[in-house]
C-alpha cells in the first residue's frame, strides 16, 4: 500500500524525475553507485543481470540463486526421449562473473520493498536501489486431488529440470510393453504451451523402440493446444496411433489421481498408467506471492514497458512469473524480457528516457530426433500491452520438405546453445 | 525548491551528457534479442546459426530485405524480418557491423579443409577474396563462419524453387559441384579465421 502512496505523491510533485519514470532521482554531482540485485539466475534473470553490466559497468549487481548449478527445461523432453545427457542441459555461473556480476548462492525469502532490502534463507541481506525478480513457476498443488510434493516422488511433474526429469526417465525405462504412459497437462496460462506435446513425441520416440506396445495418453482440460496441426500431423508420421490426446470437450479434464492404484480420474472415465506425468496447474514462483508481487491471478502484474511491478516500486518482474501481454511463458521470452527489463533499469537509473521496447519469441518442438518445428513472433507495444507485429511471426509451414524439418531441428539444438551461451558466457 | 531546481540541473545535463547512451539503449533495445539465436553481439554458438556480428552494413540490409519479402528462403528469418521496418533494419545493421567478428570453436577435418581449398581457387577465389575473410559492400565474409550453416546455405543454393540470392556465376560454378564438394567448401571457409 505505501508504495501507491508513495507513487501518487510523486506524480503529484509532476516533475521530471516522474516524467522518466525515475522515482528516487539520484542527486547532481553524486554519482553514488547504484546496486541492483537479481533473484534467480535462470533464463530471465541471468540475461537480466550480464545485460545490465554490459549497458552500464558502473552498477553493481548482485545475482541470487538458490542452485549452484542450472539446468534447462528446454531440451529436456530429448532426456526422457533417450537422445541426451542432462549433463548437457546443466550450467554453472562462472561466466557471469567474468561479466563483474556478483553471484551469491542462496535462497531469497523476502523482500522488503519499503527499505529496498533482501533477506535470504542463509542470513544475508542486501540492499538495492532495483530489484530484478525472476523466480520461474510454483505449482497448484492442491488443484488436482491426491497430487501433491510427496506424490510428485511416486508421480513426477518433471516441469523443472534436474532430478525431477530423470525420475520420469528412470520410470518410462522400467515401464512394462504394453502399459501405458499418462500425461496430465495443465490449464493456460502456463510454462511453456508446447512442452507437454513436444514430451509426449520425445516418450513416443522411446516407445516405439523400447516398448512398442505401450502407448502416450494425453489428459488435458484444454480444447485446443499450441502448435497443435503440427503436432497432430508429426505424431502420426512418425508414432501412428501411439500418441492419443483427449482435449477437455471429450472429457480430459483430471479430477483426482490414486499413486497406490496408479489411476487418474478424468470428468468421464477413469485411466490407468504404467507411468503417470503429472504438469500440475501454474503460478508465479513462492517469493513472488510472499513479496505480494502476485495478483488474485496468481501472476505478477507490471508495466509492460520496463517489467516494473505495479505493485511495488522500483521492484521489475521478468519471466514465467510475469504478466506479460500476448507473449507465451518461454525461456526466449524470458530472455528477451530480461533485456528489456536491462534497458529500463539503465535508463532509470542513468536519469535517461526509457526507448521503445522491441521483443521477439521463437520456441521449437522436436517431435523427432530429424524432425522439427517452430513458432515465432516479434511484438511491440500498443496501448500498454505487449502484441505481436501483425504480419510477421506465424508457425512453420504445414507442408514441407524433408530437408527443412530437418534443418529446424538442427536449429532447435542451435538455439539452445545461443542462448544459453547469452546466459552464461 | 531548491532541490527541485538542482534536480532539472542534473536531468538536463544528465539528457545533454547521456545522448549517446540513450542512443546505446535504443539500440540495443531493438538488436539484443536476436542474440538468443545468434549469440551475445551476434558472435554464435553454433552450429546451423550464422555469426551475424561483424556482418557489413550492405549486405546485413540486404538480405533481411530479401528475408522480408520472400527472394531469400529461409527456415524462420521470413518469419521474423516481417516484424522491422527499413529504418530499424537499418540501425539494426549499423549495430551489427560495429561487432568483432568472432569465428566459430568447430573442429574441423584437415582433409577436407584441402579438399575445399581447391575447389574455393578454381571455382570462388575471384569474387570470395582472402580464402572468403574478405567482406565489403553486398558481399558477406564466409571465413570463420560455422561449417554446418554454410553447408546448408549451400544446400540450399542448389535447390530449385527454393531462392538464395547469388550472382549468376556463382550459380553457374555452385552447378558443377556435388555434396561432398559443397561440404568440404563450407569445412574450408569454416577454417578461414
Ligand atoms: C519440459 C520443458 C521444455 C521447455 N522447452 C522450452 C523451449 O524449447 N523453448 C523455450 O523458449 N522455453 C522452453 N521451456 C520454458 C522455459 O523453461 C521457461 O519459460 C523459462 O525457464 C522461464 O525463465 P524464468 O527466468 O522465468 O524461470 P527459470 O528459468 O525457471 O529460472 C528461475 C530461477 O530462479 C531461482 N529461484 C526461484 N526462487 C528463488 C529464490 N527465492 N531465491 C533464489 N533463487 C530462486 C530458481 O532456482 C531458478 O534457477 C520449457 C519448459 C519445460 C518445462
Ligand atoms: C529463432 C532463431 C532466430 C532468430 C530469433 C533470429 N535469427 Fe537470424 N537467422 C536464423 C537462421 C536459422 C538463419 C539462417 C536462415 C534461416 O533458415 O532462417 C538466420 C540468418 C540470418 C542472417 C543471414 C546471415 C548471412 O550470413 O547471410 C541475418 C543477417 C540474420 N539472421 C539477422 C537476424 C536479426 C537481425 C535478428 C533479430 C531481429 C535475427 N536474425 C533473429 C535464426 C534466427
Ligand atoms: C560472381 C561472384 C561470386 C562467385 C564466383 C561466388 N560467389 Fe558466393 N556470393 C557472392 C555474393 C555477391 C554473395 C551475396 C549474395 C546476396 O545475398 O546478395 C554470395 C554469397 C555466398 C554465400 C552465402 C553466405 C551467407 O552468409 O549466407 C555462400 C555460402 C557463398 N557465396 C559461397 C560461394 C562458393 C562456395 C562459391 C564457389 C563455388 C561462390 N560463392 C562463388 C559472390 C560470388
Amino acid at each position: 500500500m505505501s508504495t501507491f502512496t508513495r507513487r501518487r505523491f510523486i506524480l503529484a510533485m509532476g516533475g521530471a524525475g516522474a516524467a522518466f519514470g525515475l522515482s528516487r532521482p539520484v542527486p547532481a554531482g553524486v554519482k553514488k553507485k547504484a546496486r541492483v540485485v537479481v533473484v534467480g539466475g535462470g533464463y530471465g534473470g541471468a540475461i537480466a543481470a550480464k545485460y545490465i553490466r554490459k549497458l552500464d559497468p558502473h552498477i553493481e549487481v548482485t545475482l541470487i540463486e538458490k542452485n549452484r548449478q542450472f539446468v534447462s527445461c528446454p531440451l529436456s523432453n530429448e532426456v526422457l526421449g533417450g537422445e541426451r545427457d542432462i549433463a548437457s542441459l546443466t550450467f554453472g555461473y562462472e561466466g557471469l562473473k567474468g561479466h563483474g556480476v556478483k553471484v551469491v548462492h542462496d535462497e531469497v525469502v523476502g523482500i522488503d520493498a519499503d527499505k529496498h532490502r533482501v533477506r535470504t534463507r542463509g542470513g544475508g541481506t542486501y540492499a538495492y536501489d532495483r530489484l530484478v525478480v525472476s523466480p520461474g513457476i510454483d505449482f497448484r498443488w492442491e488443484a488436482i486431488g491426491g497430487y501433491g510434493p510427496e506424490v510428485a516422488e511416486r508421480l513426477p511433474h518433471a516441469w523443472k529440470a534436474g532430478p525431477q526429469t530423470l525420475l520420469l526417465r528412470k520410470q518410462i525405462t522400467a515401464l512394462r510393453d504394453g502399459d501405458n504412459v499418462l500425461i496430465v497437462a495443465p490449464p493456460n496460462p502456463f510454462r511453456c504451451p508446447p512442452g507437454p506435446y513436444e514430451r509426449a513425441a520425445q516418450i513416443a520416440h522411446y516407445l516405439k523402440a523400447h516398448k512398442p506396445r505401450s502407448k502416450v495418453i494425453i489428459l488435458d482440460p484444454k480444447d485446443k493446444f499450441s502448435k497443435q496441426g503440427l503436432f497432430t500431423a508429426g505424431w502420426k508420421k512418425f508414432y501412428g496411433d501411439r500418441i492419443q490426446w483427449i482435449g477437455g470437450f471429450a472429457g480430459g479434464k483430471v479430477e483426482s489421481v490414486d499413486p497406490k492404484k496408479m489411476t487418474v480420474q478424468a470428468e468421464v472415465e477413469t485411466f490407468k498408467g504404467g507411468v503417470i506425468n503429472v504438469i500440475p496447474p501454474q503460478k508465479a514462483g513462492p517469493i513472488a506471492h510472499k513479496a505480494g508481487l502476485a495478483d488474485e491471478s496468481g501472476w505478477c502484474p507490471v508495466d509492460q514497458k520496463t517489467f516494473e511491478s505495479l505493485r511495488h516500486a522500483d521492484i521489475h518482474v521478468i519471466g514465467d512469473a510475469c504478466i506479460a501481454g500476448k507473449m507465451p511463458k518461454s525461456g526466449y521470452a524470458a530472455n528477451s524480457q530480461g533485456k528489456v527489463c536491462a534497458v529500463a533499469v539503465v535508463a532509470a537509473l542513468n536519469g535517461e528516457p526509457v526507448p521503445e521496447p522491441s521483443y521477439i519469441n521463437t520456441c521449437y518442438s522436436l517431435i523427432a530426433p530429424s524432425y522439427g518445428i517452430s513458432v515465432a513472433a516479434v511484438y511491440r507495444l500498443q496501448d500498454g500491452r505487449i502484441v505481436p507485429v501483425k504480419g510477421a511471426g506465424g508457425l512453420s509451414p504445414a507442408e514441407a520438405p524433408e530437408h527443412v524439418r530437418r534443418m529446424e531441428a538442427m536449429n532447435a539444438r542451435s538455439w539452445f546453445r545461443n542462448i544459453t551461451s547469452d546466459m552464461f558466457t | 525548491m531548491k532541490t527541485r531546481l538542482s534536480l532539472s540541473i542534473a536531468l538536463a545535463l544528465g539528457l545533454a551528457m547521456g545522448g549517446a547512451q540513450a542512443d546505446r539503449l535504443r539500440m540495443e533495445v531493438l538488436a539484443a534479442p536476436c542474440a538468443g539465436c545468434h549469440g551475445t553481439d551476434g558472435a554464435s554458438a553454433g552450429t546451423s546459426m550464422p555469426t551475424i556480428g561483424g556482418l557489413p552494413k550492405e549486405y546485413f540490409i540486404g538480405v533481411m530485405q530479401k528475408f522480408r519479402d520472400g527472394r531469400r528462403v529461409s527456415t524462420i528469418m521470413g518469419r521474423i524480418a516481417r516484424g522491422y521496418s527499413d529504418e530499424e533494419i537499418a540501425r539494426m545493421a549499423e549495430y551489427f557491423s560495429t561487432k568483432p567478428w568472432k569465428p566459430h570453436k568447430a573442429k574441423l577435418d584437415p582433409k577436407l579443409v584441402a579438399k575445399g581449398k581447391a575447389l574455393h581457387e578454381k571455382y570462388c577465389a575471384n569474387c570470395h577474396l582472402a580464402g572468403g575473410r574478405y567482406a565489403e559492400a553486398t558481399l558477406p565474409r564466409l571465413g570463420g563462419q560455422w561449417p554446418d550453416y554454410l553447408h546448408t546455405q549451400l544446400v540450399e543454393c542448389k535447390l530449385e524453387d527454393r531462392p538464395v540470392p547469388q550472382p549468376n556465376l556463382m550459380e553457374l560454378r555452385l552447378g558443377k559441384l556435388s555434396d561432398e564438394d559443397l561440404e568440404a567448401l563450407a569445412e574450408f571457409y569454416a577454417s578461414q579465421h
